[in-house]
């Protein structure tokens, strides 16, 4: 039943009981400490299909750096979204320094002493730092401030509520607040002007003025999520510098993080979620990386699809020396070499936010590449247009199907022809012949195992559930038998049984002689369905390999740069005529 | 020639004020990322109102009172359908010209004969009676209405209020990014209502402004598309207060410059070379209705080119403009 | 006591709501209106029977309507079309000028028998308009100018180079006034039948093409998926620069056309102050077809049918005629509220006591 053998099983399991028991008893003795500030208990919460916390336990001690790992999916967004106020839990409390909080909004955060850094910055580029930190605390002019202490106006009349109300919304008084917040950049090694505009400063600098503006607040706890997804190796290092500041002097923190370096650089204490659950919380000295590597991505290997040999053909992709740009500007691929053969399914394992996202976009044809070369089916189309990748046989599954997957108010036939309405099949030019589109949608539909469609031209896409949406845009993309398919997390946030269905259909995909790429974030995925495995890190691949010869935990150390940092000698991809084969 | 000058500024100034009066409304209300193209409907039922109660009333600054007020009603139902029931901003603006426009010819007809005592003109308070005799701009500038100087004062407070204070500092937050103000506690809602409100009495007065001093009669449609003009001001003026005054100067200093074009000639004499050329050119330039189209062709101008070469995080429009918000946390 | 407003979103649109709207909000907006002739001491019942009994029974009534509607429908058509793609072509009438403009200058300055003058001067007048229309559709496709602003800001620049022209080289006539000269007969859009012109041809056969393009063509499929989703149409090889272009610039030339065959058809001569307006009709009258150009022309007889009735409401009992703009104004007014509540379900609860605390609500994320 298991791919790995037996005796790696029980070894497996065995060690695992190991962890969890160290780390239970690590967690009970956790609670009863006196050192700790924030306690969440049984944290509980659902949304539409899936459970994003299932009773979670959490503890952070006062000033230290508590890393919460795990992969996309995993609960640490949502449970900290919980903490900060923007959600709701439906099960669970949470306590600061003992006392039950009720947070029905950011602001019952911020008052109780909790404040949020988020990945995507909320920050108002055309405002200066000061203006973006002071926003909505309604400081008044000098004058009017009541801890002024020359000012020409009497405390009485200061001090009095109708004149504060007054005086907050109709004056804005920058003095004071500028040299707090310069004093508190000064404390904590911030290098900040703060009446520069935002757009004038790098990315580095926005994040800081992030953390000003909840320190400015007198938070006890900072949230901060991700916070290197941003910055360079060296801003990275001046972060946490600052964060070694932040918690002299007394400031508790919470790290999210996917990065294994980070949390052996910084954090003191790590909590694993996994799945929605706390896997175990450690103190960093006394786990390796491989352990925690193993808590976060490990998993057993309960089925597995059976996979055929099947003959590789020649390469229909090969991609040299890409690098791109995300959309921010900020380089996300750094030298990418990627050749995919007929019949060939490569795995690109990775946690979201790699360089995957625009890797799938710049095969696919949607994203420019700012050096490097694509070519397909023999034919460079570097920076050529999108039709003209779609012309050449490529497909694609993108990972967000309603940004650029469908059209959410259009019907199904609409969704179901976006890339082949322009085929003879259809009409005559310029003519379209709406009914053969219309049989057409229905024999996807009817193929692919689309539910909820009542009728191909009336049920709108929107309307579908997210599995059978997906099947849908699968189905399009397969049904015209392109030579190169890219499937961008395909089944995720879909249901179990139209996982397996997806699943299937690539293999059979694959069996007619499509190249596959898979971009997948569930390593069991990977492991079934991929003929060869390369792991995605900033930007590059740093780790070839294959099902067989695969070790789940080294895979999950190069997910998370846990790696020795080498470029591992690419496997040469076997040559035509070789069979890939698989254990059963 | 010097005359010509004087009555030239004066013109200019009485223009200006209009515009400014109109287009200090409309800034705030964008600002707070909110269009509104009613502008032009909300001045005529500002002048209609204004004007009927003066008559009624005798009294000028009761008719400006009862503009504003009008202008508000009508900004009213403009917020209520933008932000409460987050319909299209351009359609209800759109609308809301229609309506006003209709509202007034309609229930305006009957006072086209009328005729009151408007503002007065009078010397600016306190200094202006020294300065009115300078030569040439003593009389444009020293001698107007009430509601000339009122505009200028107005925009002083406009200018301050928005960059001085905490709820200008909320209202373009909320115009730039209405999800992190929502984030930071300030109240996206009652800031927008607040802002097109202003928007609308602002729009109000130019009305007001319009029947009761600036002509002091009421015809349909006066105001004869000078609540566009004031859209495409704060545009031209790059959402800045300050640029505002010099826009609606300019754009005024057109307005009456193209009612004087006739006596004006630049014509070059017959013997300078290319004369043949210059001269049908200059004409043809200077016509009144090509002059017309200055203040337009150069906002469309102007927006073309802050856009196409601002990078996107710097460009002067609120990022939020246009955009309806609504909280998408439970 | 309390009482709490409920706003839900609706999963579906009930079909009552659906159909009924257009419907509903012409009545609501008649019903509103009704106020404004009570005030002026008009019997509202007597005046909308005017309105609609004049307009369509008697034989006056029904040219006129068929006259007026032409205009009408074509510059619905032109803010239509855009509307499909995502645009908003808030300019028809600026792109209407520009072709009554160009179509005159032919018909007034070319000699060629009528059968090949009139085509001609449509020919002109599309070219017009669309190179108008083009303008601020080639901001957007290329450097995402908004097209609202452009494209209003060029309607005002029309008008005065109308004013202009027929001031000055365009103006001809007995007298000095700001009018061109009387159409000959060749420029003279022929009659069709019982004093409709041939302008109401055009108009139905551009609904028609209009009506083929979406339904039944590659490029109809285009427009409707780059209206809906630009990003996903880009993915799937779909120009969105193409079509911003082209339905602008087609949209402007049926304006364009609706402008010359009012001029040539109906007027007979170009004056200045043709400011009918009908480009900013025009908008609402593309929300109330939203969907189809066959409705974009009901929509347009319809509303001819309130221009004309208008007028016999003015000669028959001094209204003024300015009612037809409150109506107009009043439609979309209500047009706009219906669309909230065909998104959104509106409860109203009233309460004993203190208000409970609400059960945390539920929504989900990603």
């Amino acid at each position: 039943m298991s791919g790995i053998s037996l005796l790696d099983g029980e070894y497996h399991c065995l060690w695992k009981q190991l962890c969890h028991y160290i780390v239970d008893t690590r967690l009970r003795s956790d609670s009863m400490s006196e050192h700790t500030t924030l306690r969440m208990e049984g944290i509980r919460k659902e949304f539409p299909g899936v459970v994003a916390n299932d009773h979670v336990d959490l503890s952070v001690q006062r000033g230290e750096i508590h890393g919460l790992l795990g992969e996309n999916g995993a609960g640490k967004s949502t449970l900290m979204k919980i903490l900060y106020g923007l959600y709701s839990q439906d099960d669970g409390d949470i306590y600061l320094d003992g006392e039950r909080l009720d947070l029905g909004s950011p602001q019952d955060a911020i008052d109780a002493g909790i404040g949020m850094v988020h990945q995507h910055f909320m920050l108002i580029p055309r405002l200066t730092v000061a203006e973006n930190v002071v926003l909505g605390e309604r400081e008044p002019a000098t004058a009017f401030r009541s801890d002024a202490e020359d000012s020409w106006l009497p405390a009485a009349v200061r001090n009095n509520s109708l004149v504060q109300s007054l005086a907050g919304q109709f004056s804005l008084g920058l003095d004071v607040p500028e040299q707090r917040i310069q004093d508190l950049a000064d404390q904590y090694g911030f290098d900040i002007d703060v009446s520069a505009k935002i757009w004038e400063l790098d990315v580095g600098q926005q994040q800081r003025v992030e953390i000003l503006k909840a320190l400015y607040r007198d938070v006890d706890l900072l949230i901060l999520d991700e916070p290197t997804a941003v910055l360079t190796p060296t801003e990275a290092e001046r972060l946490f510098e600052s964060l070694e500041r932040l918690t002299d002097e007394g400031l508790s923190i919470i790290f999210i993080t996917h990065k294994l370096t980070e949390v052996d650089a910084i954090v003191d204490r790590v909590t694993v979620l996994r799945e929605g659950q706390n896997v175990g919380t450690a103190e960093v000295s006394s786990v390796s990386r491989a352990d925690l590597a193993e808590m976060m991505v490990g998993r057993e290997v309960l089925f597995e699809i059976d996979r055929e040999a099947v003959d590789l053909g020649d390469p229909v992709l090969r991609a040299r020396g890409v690098e791109a740009d995300d959309d921010r500007g900020i380089e996300a691929l750094s030298g990418v070499d990627l050749t995919v053969r007929q019949g060939e399914i490569v795995g690109i394992a990775g946690v979201s936010g790699n360089g995957q996202k625009e890797l799938a976009e710049v095969i696919a044809g949607i994203r420019d590449v700012t050096a490097g070369e694509i070519v397909v089916n023999g034919e460079d189309i570097t920076g050529a247009k999108p039709k003209t990748f779609v012309d050449s046989g490529v497909s694609f599954v993108p990972e967000d199907r309603l940004q650029y997957g469908c059209a959410e108010d259009l019907s199904v036939m609409h969704n179901a022809t976006m890339k082949d309405f322009r085929n003879d099949r259809f009409g005559d030019r310029p003519f379209l012949d709406y009914g053969e589109l219309q049989s057409y949608a229905e024999t996807l539909v009817e193929e692919f195992d689309v539910r909820g469609v009542s009728d191909v031209t009336e049920t709108e896409a929107g309307d579908l559930s997210g599995g059978n949406l997906q099947k849908l845009i699968l189905a399009r993309e397969i049904y015209r038998d392109p030579d190169l398919l890219i499937a961008n997390q395909p089944t995720r946030g879909v249901d179990v049984g139209a996982i397996e269905f997806i699943r299937e259909t690539l293999l059979e995909q694959r069996k007619a002689g499509t190249g596959i790429i898979l971009l997948s974030e569930d390593l069991d995925e990977i492991f079934d369905l991929s003929d060869r495995i390369l792991v995605a890190y900033e930007g590059e691949f740093v780790y070839e390999t294959t099902p067989a010869e695969a070790d789940r935990e080294r895979i999950g150390l190069e997910m998370t740069g846990g790696g020795d940092g080498e470029d591992e000698t690419v496997v040469s991809p076997p040559q035509s005529g070789v069979t890939q084969g698989s254990e059963s | 020639m010097v005359s010509f000058i004087a009555g030239l500024l004066d013109a200019t100034v009485q223009a200006a004020t209009v515009l400014l009066l109109a287009g200090m409304g409309e800034l705030i209300s964008e600002r707070a990322g909110v269009l509104n193209l009613g502008v032009e409907g909300m001045m005529l039922v500002g002048a209609l109102g204004g004007f009927i109660t003066t008559v009624v009333t005798g009294s000028h600054w009761l008719g400006f009172g009862v503009g504003i007020l009008l202008g508000m009603v009508l900004a009213l139902v403009h917020a209520f359908l933008c932000i409460t029931l987050k319909s299209n901003q351009v359609i209800s603006g759109v609308m809301l010209t229609l309506l006003g426009a209709g509202l007034t010819t309609f229930f305006g007809s009957g006072w086209v004969e009328e005729s009151i005592d408007g503002f007065p003109q009078m010397t600016l308070p306190l200094v202006g009676q020294y300065l009115v005799d300078i030569p040439v701009i003593g009389e444009a500038f020293f001698r107007s209405t009430a509601t000339d100087y009122l505009a200028l004062g107005l925009l002083v407070v406009v200018w301050y209020f928005l960059h001085h204070s905490n709820l200008g500092l909320e209202m373009i937050a909320v115009g730039e990014d209405p999800e992190m103000a929502d984030t930071m506690g300030v109240s996206v809602f009652r800031l927008r209502y607040l802002a097109v409100l202003i928007g609308g009495g602002f729009a109000g007065a130019a009305g007001a402004h319009l029947s009761l001093a600036f002509s002091q009669l009421w015809v349909p449609g006066m105001t004869a598309g000078r609540g566009w003009i004031a859209v495409a001001l704060v545009i031209f003026a790059q959402w800045r207060p300050r640029r505002m005054l010099l826009g609606a100067y300019l754009f005024g200093l057109l307005d009456a410059l193209r009612i004087r074009s006739q006596s004006i000639s630049l014509t070059v004499g017959p013997d300078t070379p290319l004369a043949g050329v210059i001269n049908p050119v200059v004409e043809f330039l200077m016509t009144p209705q090509i002059m017309g189209t200055y203040p337009y062709l150069a906002t469309i101008i102007v927006l073309a080119y802050a856009v196409i070469r601002t990078k996107s995080d710097q460009l002067a429009v609120p990022s939020a403009l246009l955009q309806s918000y609504s909280r998408e946390t439970d | 006591m309390n009482v709490a407003v409920n706003v839900d979103a609706r999963e579906d649109i009930p079909v009552w709501l659906a159909y009924g709207t257009p419907v509903f909000t012409v009545l609501a907006a008649l019903a509103v209106s009704a106020v404004a002739l009570v005030v002026l001491d008009v019997n509202p019942v007597a005046a909308y029977a005017t309105m609609f009994v004049d307009t369509l029974f008697t034989e006056f009534g029904l040219t006129e309507t068929l006259t007026k509607a032409v205009p009408l429908i074509l510059t619905g058509l032109a803010v239509y079309l855009p509307l499909k793609a995502g645009l908003f072509n808030i300019g028809a009438e600026g792109q209407l000028v520009a072709g009554a403009l160009a179509g005159t200058w032919i018909g007034l300055n070319v000699s060629l028998p009528g059968l090949a003058l009139v085509p001609l001067m449509f020919v002109a007048a599309a070219v017009a308009g669309g190179i108008w229309a083009g303008i601020p559709a080639y901001l957007r496709a290329r450097w995402d100018v908004n097209e609202i602003i452009t494209s209003l800001l060029l309607t005002f620049v029309a008008l005065e180079i109308q004013s202009y022209l027929l001031r000055g080289p365009m103006q001809g006539g007995t007298g000095n006034f700001p009018q061109s000269e009387r159409f000959s007969e060749a420029a003279t859009i022929p009659e069709l039948f019982g004093g409709v012109h041939a302008g109401l041809l055009v108009a139905v056969c551009m609904v028609v093409v209009t009506y083929v393009l979406m339904t039944r063509t590659r490029l109809g499929f285009e427009i409707t998926f780059v209206g809906s989703n630009d990003a996903a149409a880009q993915q799937a090889g779909m120009s969105k620069f193409y079509v911003y272009l082209l339905v602008f610039v087609v949209g402007g030339a049926f304006a364009a056309m609706g402008g010359i065959s009012e001029i040539a058809g109906a007027q007979g001569r170009y004056r200045a102050g043709f400011e009918p307006g009908y480009g900013f009709t025009a908008i609402p009258i593309a929300l109330l077809g939203r969907n189809s150009a066959i409705k974009v022309m009901l929509a347009g007889l319809f509303f001819a049918v309130l221009f004309v009735g208008g007028s016999s409401m003015e000669v028959a009992f001094g209204v003024p005629a300015a009612l037809v703009e409150i109506i107009q104004a009043l439609v979309i007014l209500f047009l706009i509220t219906a669309e909230f509540f065909k998104s959104y379900r509106v409860g109203i609860d009233v309460r004993r006591g203190p208000t409970e605390t609400p059960a945390r609500p539920q929504r989900g994320d990603d």
